[in-house]
C-alpha cells in the first residue's frame, strides 16, 4: 500500500475564487502531494522494493525502452495508487489536479524514471473523454493498475505528417472486423499490451471522415510485429496486420468519428508537455561546466550558453503548467498556445543537446554506447533521440501551420 | 494559482488600449518625432489625468504598471513615462526627506517630468556635496527640468538627489536615438544638488527596483513585438503577389509563427515576474529572464515584418519601421546579452539541480 493521499478533489471552479490578478505560486495542496510523491519515491529505494537508481541509469527518460524492470516500476505505481492522480474517482482514479499529475511527472522526470506519460497523458484522459462505459469498466482499471502498455499506430508509410491520408483498413465482419494494412513507426509495439490503432472505416477517400479508433491487443493473430532499429536507444516498430479480426467492443467511440479523437489525444499530449529530458540536460551542463580542463573564460563562455537554454527551459515549464492550470480551471488551451508550447519545447531540446556537445571538446565524439561517454552518454542520447520530438506527435512545421492558420488567422497554405 | 488577467486587468487593458490609440495615431507619431520635445503634451497630460502614474508608487499595483507598459509598447509611442515612473519607483524605495516626498507627490500627478539622471555618479564632499559624472546617455534628458540620482555619499549610503537642468556644472548635449524616443548626453561637473530627496536607499530596494525597472521594459517591448506581428500578418492577409496573398505562403506563415512563439514565451516570463512583485515575493533573476526573452521577442517579429513588409517596411510613410527602430534601442536599454545572460546563469545555471519543481516554482 501507498500513503493514503487526502482526497481533495478538483479546484474549485474559476468564477467561485477570488481573483485580483496573476500569481504563479503552486497552491499548498500541490506543495503537499509532491512531498507525499517524494516520500513514496525515496521509500521505494530505500525499502529495498526496486533500486531506482539502478532503474535510473539504465532507463532512456522519454526515449526509454520498457523492458520488465520499466514494466515492474509501472506496475509498482499502479498498484501504489499513482497512475491516473487527476482521473476522476468515478472512473477508478485519485481526482487530484492535473498540475498534481503534473508534479508526479515532473518528479519521476527528474530522478530519471520511466514516466508510462503516453498511457496517463494520453490514453486515459481520452478514455475517460470518449469510450463507452464498457469499454472504461474494461480497460481503465487495467491502465489505472499499469498493466496496459499502450503504442501509438498512427503513422503508415504513405501516411505520416498528413495523417487523414492513412489506408490501413477495418473492414466490417459479423461480430466485428477484420484489420489490413501497415502501422509503421510505432514506438514500444514489441513490448507493448495494445495499440490505439487508428484505421480506415469509410471509403478511400473519405480522409478525416472516414477513420475510427481501435484498442487492439498486440497478441492477435495476424499481427506481425518487426523492430527498425534507430540511432537513438529506443527501437520503433513496423506493425503489419494480416486479416486481424477485432470484436466490435474494441472500438473507441463511434465508427468514423476517429480524427476527433486523435486530436482530442494530441491535444492532451501537446498541451501537457514534459521536461525529463530538459532536467537531464541541467544537470549534465553543471558537470560538464564544473569538470574538465576549462580556462576561466571558456567556463563563463559555458556557463552563459547554458543560461540561453535555461531560460527557454523555464519558460517551457510554465507553459506546460498554464496548460495543467487551465485543464483544472475548466478552461481550454488555444491551439495557439498547444502549439507554442510543443514547438518551444521540442526546438530547445535540440538546442540544448547541441550545446551540450560544445561544452563537451574532443570527448563529446564518443558514443552513448561506450561506458567512457560523458555523463553516461546522456548527452548524446539526448541528441540523437531530438529529431523524434521536433517530428512526432504533429511536426514542428505542421504547429507553425497551425499558430498561423488558427492562432493568427492567416490564409490556408494548402 | 492564477495565470490569466483578472476581469478587472482586462478592463484596465482595454481603456488603456482604447486612449492609447486614440492619441497615437501614425500622423501623431511622426509628428510628435519632429517637435523638441518629442512626445505628445496632450497624451501627457491625458496619463496624468486617468493616474495612470500613480501605479508606479506601491509595488501592489505594479501588474497595473506593467499593463499600461504593455499598451504603450503595443503602439511603439514614444513618451518619458517609462523613466518618470522609474523615477517614481526609485523614491518609493526608500524614506524621504519632505522634498522628495514633494517631487513624488508632483511626478505622480504628472506636474514634472523629472528622470532618473546618468547611472555612474561619484559624490564627494567639499563644504557641502558635490556630484560628477562623466558624459552618459540620458532617456529625455532633452527636455526633463531635473534629474533623480543616486550617489553613493562620503558616508557610506546611496543616497537619492535631485539636480536642477540648469545648475552650474549640468551640462546637456543633443544626441540622436535610432528610435523615436529621445535624449541627450549629460554631463555633471561638481554639481551641487537641489535637494536630497532621500539620505539613503538599501542595497536590497535598489535591486529590487533594478528588477521592476527590467520587468517594465520587458513588458513594454513583448507587447511592442507583438503589435509588430500583428500589423504584419494583417499586411501579408492583403498584399498579394503570384495571384494569391503573400501570407498563404508556408514561409512567411511560419516565420511568423516563430516571432509568435517567442512573444508568449516572453509574455509569461515577464508576468512571472511582474506577478511576484505584485505579491510580494520578488522571483530571483526574473527582470533578466523577462527582459532577455524580450529582446529576442522584438528583434525576431522586427527581423520578421520588416522582411515581409519588403519596401512598406522601411519607408516612413508606413508604421513598420517604428517597430524595427524600437527593436535595435531595446537592446541597447534593457542591457547588454552578456549582462542579462549572466544574471539569468546566477538562478538558473548556479543554483540548478536542487529538485524538479520546487527549485524554480515558488509556493504559496
Amino acid at each position: 500500500m501507498g500513503p493514503q493521499l487526502k482526497d481533495t478533489g478538483a479546484p474549485a471552479p474559476l468564477e467561485q475564487r477570488t481573483r485580483s490578478g496573476m500569481d504563479f505560486r503552486l497552491e499548498p495542496q500541490h506543495i503537499k502531494t509532491a512531498q507525499e510523491i517524494n516520500d513514496y519515491l525515496d521509500g521505494l529505494h530505500s525499502s529495498g522494493k526496486i533500486d531506482l537508481e539502478e532503474l535510473a541509469k539504465g532507463h532512456g527518460g522519454r526515449f526509454g525502452e520498457y523492458g520488465p524492470k520499466e514494466r515492474a516500476f509501472i506496475a509498482q505505481l499502479g498498484a501504489d495508487g499513482w497512475i491516473g492522480l487527476a482521473t476522476p474517482k468515478a472512473y477508478g482514479g485519485r481526482g487530484l489536479s492535473f498540475v498534481e499529475q503534473w508534479i508526479f511527472h515532473e518528479e519521476l522526470s527528474f530522478r530519471r524514471l520511466p514516466t508510462g506519460s503516453m498511457l496517463t497523458q494520453a490514453v486515459i484522459p481520452s478514455m475517460t473523454l470518449f469510450a463507452s462505459d464498457e469499454m472504461k469498466a474494461r480497460f481503465l482499471p487495467d491502465c489505472l493498475s499499469g498493466k496496459v502498455l499502450m503504442a501509438i499506430g498512427y503513422s503508415e508509410p504513405g501516411a505520416g505528417t498528413d495523417l487523414a491520408a492513412l489506408t490501413t483498413r477495418a473492414d466490417r465482419v459479423p461480430g466485428g472486423y477484420k484489420l489490413n494494412g501497415h502501422k509503421t513507426w510505432c514506438s514500444h509495439a514489441h513490448t507493448a499490451t495494445h495499440i490505439w490503432l487508428a484505421a480506415r472505416t469509410g471509403t478511400p477517400e473519405s480522409r478525416h471522415k472516414g477513420i475510427s479508433m481501435f484498442v487492439v491487443p498486440t497478441n492477435l493473430e495476424g499481427i506481425t510485429i518487426r523492430p527498425i532499429p534507430t540511432q537513438m536507444q529506443e527501437s520503433v516498430n513496423d506493425v503489419f496486420f494480416d486479416d486481424v479480426f477485432i470484436s466490435e467492443d474494441m472500438r473507441l467511440g463511434d465508427e468514423n468519428r476517429g480524427w476527433q479523437y486523435i486530436t482530442g489525444q494530441l491535444n492532451f499530449e501537446r498541451v501537457f508537455l514534459h521536461s525529463e529530458m530538459l532536467y537531464e540536460h541541467y544537470r549534465d551542463a553543471q558537470w560538464l561546466r564544473d569538470n574538465g580542463d576549462l580556462s576561466e573564460g571558456e567556463r563563463e563562455y559555458n556557463r552563459r550558453q547554458l543560461a540561453r537554454i535555461a531560460a527557454d527551459i523555464h519558460v517551457s515549464r510554465l507553459m506546460a503548467l498554464r496548460a495543467a492550470w487551465m485543464m483544472d480551471a475548466g478552461l481550454t488551451s488555444s491551439q495557439l498556445e498547444a502549439s507554442i508550447s510543443k514547438l518551444i519545447n521540442t526546438e530547445t531540446h535540440q538546442r540544448a543537446g547541441i550545446e551540450m556537445f560544445q561544452m563537451m571538446g574532443t570527448e563529446g565524439q564518443i558514443s552513448h554506447w561506450d561506458p567512457a561517454a560523458h555523463c553516461g552518454g546522456r548527452p548524446v542520447r539526448a541528441y540523437l533521440s531530438t529529431p523524434a520530438v521536433k517530428f512526432g506527435g504533429g511536426t514542428n512545421e505542421l504547429q507553425r501551420d497551425l499558430v498561423a492558420g488558427f492562432g493568427m488567422g492567416m490564409p490556408r497554405t494548402r | 494559482m492564477d495565470l490569466i488577467y483578472s476581469p478587472e486587468q482586462e478592463q484596465i487593458r482595454d481603456a488603456a488600449r482604447g486612449t492609447l490609440e486614440r492619441h497615437v495615431t501614425h500622423e501623431a507619431r511622426l509628428a510628435a518625432e519632429k517637435t523638441e520635445s518629442g512626445y505628445d503634451p496632450e497624451l501627457w497630460s491625458q496619463m496624468a489625468e486617468l493616474g495612470w502614474l500613480t501605479s508606479a508608487s506601491e509595488d501592489s499595483a505594479f501588474e497595473m504598471l506593467a499593463i499600461l507598459a504593455e499598451q504603450m509598447g503595443r503602439t511603439a509611442v514614444a513618451t518619458p513615462f517609462p523613466q518618470v515612473a522609474s523615477a517614481i519607483m526609485l523614491l518609493s524605495a526608500a524614506e524621504l526627506s519632505p522634498q522628495g516626498a514633494e517631487l513624488s507627490a508632483k511626478l505622480a500627478a504628472g506636474e514634472t517630468v523629472t528622470v532618473p539622471g546618468p547611472a555612474k555618479v561619484t559624490a564627494r564632499d567639499e563644504g557641502g556635496l558635490r556630484l560628477s559624472a562623466e558624459r552618459q546617455l540620458v532617456l529625455w534628458a532633452n527636455t526633463a527640468p531635473g534629474f533623480l540620482v543616486q550617489a553613493k555619499t562620503p558616508a557610506g549610503a546611496t543616497g537619492l538627489f535631485h539636480v536642477r537642468r540648469g545648475a552650474p556644472g549640468v551640462t546637456i548635449s543633443p544626441v540622436r536615438l535610432v528610435d523615436n524616443v529621445k535624449g541627450a548626453w549629460v554631463e555633471f561637473d561638481g554639481v551641487v544638488p537641489e535637494f536630497t530627496a532621500a539620505e539613503s536607499v538599501s542595497e536590497a530596494e535598489l535591486a529590487k527596483w533594478n528588477e521592476k525597472v527590467l520587468l517594465l521594459g520587458a513588458a513594454e517591448a513583448t507587447a511592442c513585438a507583438h503589435a509588430a506581428i500583428d500589423l504584419t500578418v494583417e499586411y501579408v492577409k492583403d498584399r498579394v503577389q503570384f495571384g494569391r496573398a503573400i501570407g498563404s505562403f508556408q514561409a512567411v506563415q511560419h516565420g511568423l509563427a516563430d516571432s509568435r512563439a517567442y512573444v508568449e514565451a516572453a509574455w509569461l516570463a515577464v508576468w512571472e515576474g511582474v506577478s511576484s512583485i505584485a505579491l510580494g515575493e520578488p522571483r530571483p533573476s526574473a527582470g533578466a529572464l523577462a527582459a532577455w526573452l524580450a529582446e529576442r521577442a522584438i528583434q525576431d517579429a522586427a527581423v520578421a515584418g520588416s522582411q515581409y513588409h519588403g519596401g512598406m517596411g522601411v519607408t516612413l510613410e508606413y508604421p513598420m519601421h517604428y517597430y524595427y527602430r524600437r527593436a535595435a534601442a531595446t537592446h541597447a536599454r534593457l542591457g547588454t546579452q552578456y549582462d542579462l545572460l549572466g544574471k539569468i546563469a546566477d538562478t538558473y545555471v548556479d543554483r540548478a539541480g536542487l529538485g524538479a519543481y520546487s527549485a524554480f516554482l515558488p509556493a504559496r
